[in-house]
């Protein structure tokens, strides 16, 4: 029998803290994406845009070390990688 | 009867040649390129190898494991595929997310278990495409 169960406002609610999950697909996993840079780009924008969190332009940085020398200065045509859940 | 025959003939014959020529096949609209889709959730209690529910059922018993079997179609990379497990007082029992880069038809499988077994009651997975739900699917357990 289950270790718990609630009908009514009378009984604890149920508790789900030992549910075990797994999951699998035939899909590949994520991949890197590359982006060119568009003028009036910047790191934190991309990742904005990209992660939705402006803060993640970091690794959109680290990703790149070898086509970015200063983060603050990237170029229109730049095609960037752009890591998978960063 | 020749009369009949007459008026297809000129109803064919009427049919402008620069006319469209698309027309619905009743077939599986391709989805746009960029974008997955949740085409199908089958629940049941075991999983193949490619990732279909065997036994497809919507009735469980307390100790079975929870499957779910989300079919896409659609190409995009890094797609997030969320299953969400709720009882039926709200509460979130599971929630797991697959990222994956399909193309085309793909199955994706979550599954859960509960060692103590299951409370009964009335259970609903959400499927969710980057954050957004798609489908649910109903299930009891008995």
């Amino acid at each position: 029998m289950p270790d718990n169960t609630s009908n009514s406002g009378d009984k604890p609610a149920a508790n789900f803290s030992d549910v075990q999950s797994g999951s699998s697909s035939t899909a590949p996993a994520d991949q890197a994406r590359s982006y060119t840079v568009q003028s009036g780009d910047n790191l934190s924008k991309i990742a904005k845009h990209v992660y939705g969190d402006p803060n993640k332009w970091h690794a959109i940085y680290d990703a790149n070390r070898d086509k970015i020398k200063n983060p603050d200065l990237i170029q229109p045509g730049q095609v960037l990688t752009l890591p998978p859940n960063a | 009867m020749p009369l009949v025959l007459s008026l297809i003939v000129v109803a064919a014959c009427g049919k402008k040649s620069d006319q469209p020529t698309t027309q619905a096949s009743g077939g599986a609209i391709a989805p746009a390129p960029g974008t997955v889709q949740v085409a199908d959730i089958t629940v049941g209690r075991g999983i193949s190898a490619d990732k279909h529910v065997i036994n497809p059922t919507s009735a469980f018993a307390t100790r079975d494991t929870l499957v779910a079997s989300v079919h896409t179609t659609g190409s995009a990379p890094n797609t997030q595929l969320t299953a969400r497990w709720t009882y039926q007082d709200g509460q979130v029992v599971n929630e797991r997310t697959e990222t994956i880069s399909p193309n085309g038809d793909a199955y994706t499988e979550f599954h859960i278990s509960k060692p103590t077994g299951w409370p009964a009651g009335k259970y609903t997975v959400h499927v969710l495409v980057n954050g957004q739900e798609v489908q649910t699917r109903d299930l009891t357990v008995q």
